[in-house]
């Protein structure tokens, strides 16, 4: 198997830079833009992560995850832009409306952002509450609480029922 | 898995599918880099001059007993995985762990920007326990240091209240880059000191202290070597209850009272953002008043608006008045001046309902504050003068900052205004200065009772 035909969780700590940044910038990217919902942002925010990752990876890729140090400084990034540009970067509408469901996308995107990320990480990077909590620096008793608060929400907004978490 | 867990993952994973089939997906074969600050531009225009207003007064209540409680944390040596110092050359980065409580640790991160030398700095205090109250968890709050900014001139920069353990508050003390040798804590019951934590590049300073939860209010003092104080801050020990205006609560969800209070209309999320700058820290808000100025170039405005705490180490929820000019449907100027305390927040209304009117050396414009606060507003600067500098009766100066042509800043209170100078000040179109309160040196035919409630 050739690091081109990892997948995310197959990616071992001894890895080239080159192959992890194959096997998981497409990936990390398209969660970053589900939760910050600006495709240039996330590109942005990807690329500012992956960079440093290249600069340091002689010590992230010692790291337990080192796509997880990567989101996590993407997403931090980008908040921190968030923050400071306005007009609020919105995605367009119109790639909505060519998915076959999505009043999910219009329900994840009207989350507030602490929901979202947690909801794009556990949902669309399928990681664990304490994978979640151990990338992101989140408490895993906040995360399973903004979870449980994410999903009551979409369940409100999609009229769908949820047993639990 | 459940029926609504399924729908979700499936409705994200065709949204992630479409995101490639756009603009997302690009040949993995080079990185870009970009700037720490790119992207981090345009129209940050607002908030040019912000003024906040700390309030003295605690809702918080105690047995008042003062029982003397030594702060746990203690600063202690980095203890992150890479302590090396920045450099300009590589671009590294700096982190450390300086302070830790039982339930908690205070971690910083430095790096700097090649391109101009700055350090970003990121500083988060996060809960290690579900015990705590993990409510204030967020991600890091991240500046750029050193940094132009009149704050420099003083040695503490903030007091953040952060997380509240079950019996203590935990609170940040934010320093600028000048030396400081100790900080000093101390209350009915407290008195402690804590030796800062600074950042080998930047020289930026933290101290973190636990505070008990009986003390209402403390003194926070930056000391020199020699025990000196070379800056001080008296105020909230821990959070604060919702904030009552004129005897209004403003609960945590709306601000509507404050509308019936002051009459305004509420605004979109949208116009709020535009008019504000921030995204995920404005709750809610209301247009007081609008004006246009300038033959209709420029829209100056008056919000009041309640702001959320936008990382777990800032203040409480605070409410702000705010004033704003924009041209082109973009905020050019702005300033804010926020009250976190029941009694500040009461006073602020107060100037705000008092009030009516304005006066100025222009009057074929609106104005466009009302009340015992002074507004200067002065536009058609040529865009390449970047400060106005004000000269103030008692001799002081101010400078504003021009951005995009305008300058805007807000004064509590009575002002004596001595001149106005700028570069190119006489290629300016137009002035607007306007307040209910006589502008010495400015105009003379001002009438303060002319319109005046």
């Amino acid at each position: 198997m050739t690091t081109d035909e990892l997948t995310n969780s197959e990616v071992p700590a001894v890895v080239g830079f080159d192959g992890f940044y194959r096997a998981n910038r497409d990936r990390l990217y398209r969660a970053l833009d589900l939760t910050v919902r600006d495709s240039d942002l996330a590109t942005e925010a990807i690329d500012e992560a992956m960079a440093r990752a290249a600069q340091r990876w002689e010590k992230i890729r010692t790291y337990n995850s080192p796509e997880g140090w990567v989101y996590r400084v993407a997403l931090n990034w980008a908040r921190s832009v968030f923050r400071k540009r306005r007009p609020l970067p919105w995605r367009n509408e119109a790639l909505w409306d060519t998915l076959p469901d999505p009043d999910v996308s219009r329900a994840v995107a009207a989350l507030p952002i602490k929901l979202r990320i947690v909801v794009v990480a556990r949902y669309y990077l399928d990681w664990s509450v304490p994978q979640i909590a151990e990338d992101l620096l989140i408490p895993e008793g906040t995360v399973k609480s903004r979870l449980h608060r994410a999903l009551a929400v979409l369940e409100s907004d999609l009229g769908d029922t949820h047993d639990t978490a | 898995m459940t029926q609504l867990e399924d729908r979700v993952r499936s409705g994200l994973q065709a949204e992630a599918d479409a995101i490639a089939r756009t603009a997302g997906t690009r040949q993995p074969t080079t990185v870009r880099r970009q700037s720490l600050l790119s992207g981090v531009v345009v129209a940050f225009a607002a908030a040019a001059v912000v003024l906040v207003v700390f309030g003295g007064v605690s809702l918080l209540t105690g047995d008042g007993s003062g029982v003397a409680q030594q702060p746990t944390p203690t600063p202690t040596t980095a203890l992150s995985t890479d302590t090396s110092p920045p450099s300009t050359n590589g671009n590294p980065q700096f982190e450390a762990v300086p302070f830790r409580g039982e339930t908690w640790q205070f971690a910083v991160t430095e790096e700097i920007s090649p391109s101009d030398g700055t350090y970003e700095v990121c500083f988060a205090l996060n809960p290690t326990s579900d015990t705590s109250d993990a409510s204030w968890a967020s991600t890091p709050w991240c500046d750029d240091w050193p940094k132009s900014d009149p704050r420099l001139s003083s040695h503490l920069l903030g007091v953040h209240h952060g997380l509240a353990t079950e019996t203590s508050y935990v609170m940040v003390v934010e320093l600028n880059v000048e030396p400081v040798d100790r900080v000093s804590i101390s209350g009915e019951g407290t008195d402690t000191t804590v030796e800062p934590f600074a950042l080998p590049g930047s020289g930026k300073q933290f101290a973190v202290v636990e505070v008990p939860q009986a003390e209402a209010t403390v003194t926070v003092s930056a000391l020199n070597q020699f025990g000196a104080v070379l800056d001080e801050y008296e105020g909230l020990a821990g959070r604060i209850e919702p904030l009552v205006i004129d005897g209004t609560p403003i609960d945590d969800t709306t601000a509507s009272d404050v509308v019936q209070i002051m009459g305004g209309e509420p605004m979109s999320d949208e116009d709020l953002e535009r008019v504000t700058g921030s995204v995920d820290s404005v709750h809610s808000g209301y247009l007081i008043e609008s004006t246009l100025a300038g033959d209709g170039e420029y829209e100056l405005g008056l919000i009041v608006y309640r702001e959320e705490p936008l990382s777990p180490l800032l203040q409480p929820p605070m409410i702000c008045f705010s004033e704003y000019a924009m041209t082109q449907g973009i905020n050019v100027a702005g300033g804010a001046a926020c009250a976190y305390s029941q009694e500040r927040a009461e006073e602020l209304a107060e100037f705000y309902l008092g009030a009516g009117g304005a006066c100025g050396p222009h009057p074929k414009e609106e104005p466009i504050v009302n009340g015992n606060w002074l507004t200067l507003a002065v536009w058609g600067i040529p865009e390449t003068t970047d400060t106005l500098t004000v000269g103030q009766g008692d001799g002081t100066i101010v400078d504003i900052d021009v951005q995009n042509g305008v300058a805007l800043h807000i004064w509590e209170g009575k002002v004596d205004i001595a001149s106005i100078t700028f570069d190119g000040m006489t290629q300016a179109q137009r002035q607007l200065i306007s307040s209910s309160l006589p502008i010495e040196g400015i105009d003379d035919d001002c009438n303060p009772s002319d319109g005046a409630g």
